[in-house]
């Protein structure tokens, strides 16, 4: 078995809304692991918390927002532990990450090269002749053409696709065990993101890094990653092996999702999941999901499922979830 | 008009069928000034550049295409948001490229646009009842309860409360807000709509709900749509015949059952194996795709524009732009693959 990176436990983040009246439980008790060269796919919509369980696990949290229970062990020690100090030798070093909008996460006013070898000289204390080389390697395995000539440039002279192509290579800059990708490809073009996504996995190869993909589109799931956890109103509703969840969802929310992407070649009308997502603020008493559930019935409402472990290494928080028979798309 | 390109030598009465034709559309930009950008340009952006299509009532053209394709500039060609340097854009039989005043007025009440971004798009200090009966304000003499009656009209229509009216947008997320948006583009005796990336800002579950909502909508009002968007699946889905820009030209155009069974031009081709998978069985490996930045529109490859990607490229396709052809079956492609005769 492959070496386990990274052990979430529990995790819970919450955040004071509405100058402090109200508690909105952005991510509750999510728990999952990582392992060497593993790619995990978290999924979901707007508002259901992932963006937020992904700044949690590096303590990037905006002021509001506290972790107030659960564990993140990395590296056998529980990350929530570390004092902001210890938690700056994390970043980039043993996490890092890319994020979504490759022009407002790069400096426009430093050049490529200072970007890039950040990382590399700060936490791996390279410098002169050998910080530039793996500068040069690092562009390189992103392909990035003529290197030397890109590391002197900034970032305004570059397409969008080389921009988030030197976001990956500054993840990689200190060599993490683990890259957290936080919807990296929405603003690419279809050809320049199928690109990079291939571009990942084979660096993903030759590294054994692990990586956490946040992604809304379940296509981006189905192409990279191994594992999924399904997010729901700030809860892990579903999560098991992609292809297994793919060919038989547990949870009727996940089973709506993949209904309700058109398919290549289709014309068969879409499976719609009517209403909106709750109010993270003022949660229903039972299951999140019960008032857009189609099977959804009166214990539902009332009582909120656990967790619960449907079949080996498949988890589904849903008191159905070993009969769930949605039913057909109605034209 | 099944299967049928555009015949070169259309007659009034064809024109009339149908919603919209648009014959050898040119927009050219302005750009690369020099140093203080006063005098003029050093070049010119061929954003579009000779394109031709048309729309039948109640039907969906699809338009594809990466970014700097000129898919926008269509768009606000059509809406007559920007003027056109050349060519022919005629609305059920009538030229619109040389309407002004009043005549553009009327056009406008039939042809309407909904876009992607549906909180930029709507005014945040307007409640949603004067959002929506503005034009019937600017281009009707209704009366205030008439427009009510109407307002409350259309939001049924978009699957809305008409109580919502009294709410600002800030009050609705993104479905609600796109729901508003449409009905505000059917207030009016709309024809057809320009729907510009309409539900790529949208989750998952709510893009469903709002393609749903426009397919019925078509269905019972019959207006043409030109659907523009990057990802083929939902626009195959939404449409009965998709067209494929690259930088400004027109290289594929087809019924999108067809299109999606038989992608012939090399671009639509790297689309295809560029779309994501629907399963994790069908993940196919595009590493091998040539270099896959675009080049700009400002200075475009010679020859067909394609030729420095596209895996089949021989000698002459640097040089020469493939003329189109219209296959059996009624295929248009512009690819020296596909001689004409």
């Amino acid at each position: 078995m492959a070496r386990e990176l990274l052990k979430v436990t529990d995790l819970s983040t919450h955040y004071a809304g509405f100058g402090g009246s109200r508690l909105v439980k952005a991510v509750d008790g999510v728990s999952f692991s990582l392992e060497e060269g593993q790619t995990i796919g978290v999924v979901g919509e707007s508002g259901c918390g992932k963006t937020t369980l992904c700044l949690s696990l590096v303590r990037l949290l905006a002021p509001g927002a506290e972790i107030v229970g659960g564990s993140i062990e990395l590296g056998g020690r529980d990350i929530l532990q570390l004092s902001e100090k210890e938690m700056v030798e994390v970043r980039g070093k043993e996490i890092a990450m890319i994020l979504q909008d490759p022009m407002t996460s790069l400096n426009p006013v430093i050049n490529i090269e200072s970007q890039v070898g950040e990382a590399a000289r700060r936490h791996r204390g390279l410098k002169g002749v050998r910080l530039r080389d793996r500068v040069h390697d690092l562009l390189e395995s992103v392909r990035i053409p003529s290197p030397e000539v890109r590391m002197e440039e900034f970032p305004h002279q570059m397409s969008g696709g080389m921009r988030q192509r030197i976001a990956g290579a500054i993840a990689l800059s200190g060599t993490p065990g683990i890259i957290i990708a936080d919807e990296p490809t929405t603003s690419l073009d279809v050809t320049i993101q199928a690109q990079y996504l291939d571009l990942l996995r084979r660096l993903q190869k030759e590294t054994g890094v692990g990586l956490i993909f946040v992604t809304h589109d379940l296509g981006i799931v189905a192409k990279m990653c191994d594992e999924v956890i399904v997010m729901y109103a700030g809860k892990t509703v579903e999560r098991g092996d992609v292809r297994g969840i793919f060919s038989a969802p547990n949870h009727p929310y996940t089973s709506a999702l993949i209904r309700s992407v058109p398919k290549l070649g289709s014309k068969d009308p879409l499976y719609r999941i009517e209403g909106q997502p709750p109010d993270l603020s003022d949660l229903p008493k039972g299951c999140s999901f019960a008032s857009r559930c189609p099977i959804a019935d009166e214990h539902c409402v009332s009582h909120e499922p656990p967790l619960m472990e449907i079949q080996s290494g498949r988890m589904a928080a849903c008191w159905k979830a070993e009969e769930n028979t949605m039913p057909e798309v109605a034209s | 008009m099944k299967g049928v390109g555009y015949p070169q030598s259309a007659g009034p009465a064809f024109e009339e069928q149908k919603t919209l034709v648009v014959k050898d559309l040119v927009k050219h930009f302005p750009g690369g000034r020099t140093g203080l950008g006063i005098g003029a340009p050093k070049q010119w952006v061929r954003a579009v550049d000779g394109v031709s299509f048309d729309i039948a009532p109640g039907e969906t053209l699809g338009l594809v295409g990466e970014s700097g394709c000129g898919k926008s500039t269509i768009a606000k060609l059509i809406l007559r948001l920007e003027d056109p340097t050349s060519g022919s854009i005629r609305f059920q039989g009538r030229e619109v490229t040389d309407l002004k005043g009043q005549e553009l007025k009327t056009y406008r009440r039939s042809v309407q646009a909904v876009f992607q971004d549906p909180y930029s798009s709507l005014s945040p200090r307007m409640r949603v009842h004067d959002i929506i009966a503005e034009g019937l304000r600017v281009h009707t003499d209704y009366s205030k309860s008439d427009i009510r009656v109407r307002v409350n009209d259309v939001l049924t229509l978009a699957g809305l409360s008409p109580d919502v009216g009294r709410l600002y947008p800030h009050e609705f997320s993104g479905g609600q807000r796109q729901r508003i948006a449409i009905a505000k583009a059917l207030v009016l005796d709309t024809k057809m709509l320009v729907l510009d990336e309409a539900v790529s800002a949208l989750d998952v579950s709510i893009r469903a709900q709002i393609i749903t909502l426009l397919k019925d909508l078509q269905q019972e009002l019959g207006i043409a749509y030109l659907y523009i968007g990057h990802d083929l699946a939902t626009v195959a889905h939404l449409a009965n015949r998709v067209m494929v820009m690259y930088l400004g030209r027109l290289l594929e155009l087809d019924e999108s059952v067809e299109f999606v069974r038989d992608p012939k031009h090399p671009y639509t081709k790297a689309l295809f194996a560029a779309a994501l998978p629907s399963n994790p069985d069908d993940v196919s490996d595009t590493s091998e795709q040539p270099n896959a930045e675009v080049p700009t529109a400002l200075s475009p490859p010679t020859g067909c524009h394609f030729h420095p990607r596209c895996p089949d490229a021989r000698e002459h396709c640097s040089t020469q732009f493939p003329e189109e052809v219209t296959l059996s079956g009624g295929r248009r492609i512009s690819c020296h693959l596909y001689p004409s005769r």
